[in-house]
């Protein structure tokens, strides 16, 4: 690696510091008196409104990671790597038919976490306990993936890579991110996203311009692009299955990560989801975007060291930017990371808090729960800073890619859940432990060029006589469902007791909640 | 737990003295397929002609489903949703 980019580095430095700035001071943005419950820091006082909840969730599911890893995939492998956008095509019409029935139940319920939903819809602890262990079990690789893409960033600016001190700015990174997120909870992340997604913009809307006027057109480009061992720019007809199962499962997993449920929770009404739905897309465009920058890497002659496709867009901006706009380039992944592990971290702690802490300290005050939870997001954060500087990277990729089999296991009792009871809580719990097992041995035993494990997130199944290539992901969860069915026939024939549901039809649909409107201002 | 409402010393919730909007119609949820259904059938764009502006095919009518998409969404959230807001 060259040396040290001096004004790259000087620029990320002062917006990483402008950040922080913002961070701390998010505390008197939305004054409240007080800032000790779980509404409040870990919700952000469910007050969120179109505007900000647009720039919180973009802020939220476009991670560093994405950034960082999704132009990886096309500079490594080609076409398949551009799931991505089909993926975040799917999603939002499945968040304006399915979101919304999950912000009126939570508001009318106070629930703070998906889990504190399903036991409230089906009245299981054991299957609160279950959808919050895989929430946090999820997010904590994620959480993880974070810090690579920040590590990336600052291998590519030419910091040191290996020897003492190395790890140096990425602790200073965190240990300011751990200290705003304790002390502001959500509001934190959502002022900083305003910070993020200007910044994104701004890098993705030169890069698409400037970079391709350089090398000389689009067309030539993918006619590099497709000249590079190994990278096929369009998908044959083995790849048709693996790329939309794909985008389909994952569109079908985002909405069940917990970061993701409560930034839908911290806004202030039902509508705003709705409306949200129809211009989250605007995100999806610069996803598409960036995704192209791993063919522009590939034809502006970017080498990167073996493995290290995750350095291809960063040392494409050293390689094609003057040093300064670089150093923006670089601020936009370093705060893009910091923005979704803040609030994952607090999705993390709010989940840990609300199902598991609260089962053996059933009496907690709200206050208390606070307390627990800004704990908690600490721990997190130094787990997943843990696994970055002592375990291998590919571990926390292979529990990514775990991460987001697992997550979808979730999907019969939480999206299932908001729309019949009719499928029996021992059953959703069984099909859970179905899916969460098969999907684990199908990552397990798929091997890749490199490894003989978790080499990729598409399994070939060939059992019982059929034969197909699928997301893992969905798989499992057609297993999952299988046994959700049959489990549910079964119990019921046995007249197996089920929970109390608190819910009631009309939750799903209400609009506000009455008794928490406020006194008409102005 | 869940169950009891919240204290109302919480911030704010609902939109304060707007008339709340309804939604109605939903059937036009149905059309919400249409952007699913379509980015899903690979075989139909997975295709390098014709290109446009240098993309291969295969990318730039992937892209463009992301503004029909969004058009699509928009228009079923305004078509199930009776204005009786501002």
């Amino acid at each position: 690696m060259k040396g040290v980019d001096g004004v790259a580095l000087g620029v990320l430095i002062v917006l990483f510091v402008i950040v922080t700035g913002l961070g701390f001071a998010a505390t008197r943005w939305h004054r409240v008196a007080k800032l000790d419950d779980l509404d409040q820091w870990g919700l952000g006082g469910r007050n969120f409104g179109t505007f900000v909840t647009w720039f919180l969730l973009g802020g939220d599911l476009y991670t560093a990671y994405t950034f960082v890893a999704v132009p990886a995939a096309l500079y490594g492998a080609g076409s398949l790597g551009f799931f991505a956008v089909p993926y975040t095509i799917i999603v939002y019409p499945l968040v304006l038919v399915i979101m919304p029935r999950l912000w009126s139940v939570a508001h009318r319920h106070g629930y703070i976490t998906p889990a504190d939903f399903v036991r409230g819809r089906f009245g299981s602890d054991a299957l609160m306990l279950v959808v919050a262990l895989t929430g946090i079990l999820a997010l904590m690789p994620y959480i993880a993936l974070q810090l690579v893409g920040i590590q990336a960033v600052l291998e590519a600016v030419g910091l040191p890579s290996s020897g003492t001190g190395k790890d140096i700015p990425l602790l200073i990174a965190f240990v300011v991110l751990a200290a705003y997120t304790y002390t502001s909870g959500l509001r934190a992340p959502a002022l900083i996203a305003f910070v993020k997604d200007a910044l994104i913009y701004i890098v993705v809307i030169v890069a698409i311009i400037y970079i391709p006027i350089r090398l000389g057109g689009y067309h030539h480009i993918f006619a590099a692009a497709a000249k590079k061992p190994k990278v096929s720019i369009i998908p044959k007809t083995a790849g048709y299955a693996p790329y939309w199962t794909l985008a389909l499962g994952s569109a079908m997993a985002l909405f069940m990560y917990p970061h993701s449920i409560t930034a839908v929770l911290s806004s202030k009404n039902r509508n705003v989801i709705r409306r949200n739905a129809a211009i989250l897309p605007a995100y999806s465009l610069v996803l598409a975007f960036l995704a192209l920058l791993g063919y522009m890497a590939i034809a502006a002659g970017v080498k990167v060291p073996v493995g290290g496709n995750n350095l291809a867009v960063p040392l494409l901006f050293r390689k094609m930017f003057p040093s300064w706009f670089a150093g923006v380039g670089d601020a936009a992944i370093v705060v893009g990371a910091l923005v979704p592990a803040a609030i994952m971290s607090i999705a993390a702690a709010n989940l840990f808090t609300r199902n598991v802490w609260k089962l053996a300290q059933p009496d907690i005050t709200p206050s208390g729960e606070a307390k627990v939870a800004k704990l908690v997001s600490l721990l997190v954060k130094f787990g997943a800073l843990l696994f970055v500087l002592f375990l291998k990277v590919d571990l926390a990729l292979n529990f990514q890619l775990l991460g987001g089999i697992w997550i979808l296991q979730t999907f019969p009792a939480l999206v299932g859940g908001l729309y019949t009871r009719v499928t029996h809580r021992w059953a959703l719990i069984a099909g859970w432990a179905t899916g969460m097992v098969s999907g684990t041995l199908m990552a397990y035993w798929t091997p890749s060029g490199t490894s003989k494990h978790f080499g990729a997130s598409v399994y070939h199944w060939n059992w019982l006589g059929l034969n197909f290539s699928w997301y893992a992901a969905l798989t499992a969860l057609i297993l999952n469902l299988i046994v959700v069915a049959i489990g549910t026939v079964i119990l019921r024939a046995l007249r197996a007791p089920t929970g109390h549901d608190e819910t009631a039809d009309d939750d799903f649909e209400a609009v506000r909640v009455p008794e928490l409107d406020p006194a008409p201002v102005g | 737990m869940a169950a009891t409402p919240r204290p109302p010393d919480g911030a704010p919730v609902a939109s304060g003295p707007r008339a709340e909007s309804r939604e109605v119609r939903k059937g036009w949820y149905v059309l919400l397929l249409v952007p699913i259904l379509a980015p899903l059938l690979v075989s139909t764009y997975a295709h390098k002609t014709p290109e446009l502006f240098g993309f291969p095919f295969f990318y730039w009518y992937q892209m463009i489903w992301i503004p029909i998409s969004a058009v699509v969404t928009g228009a079923v959230y305004l078509l199930t949703t009776e204005r009786g807001r501002r």
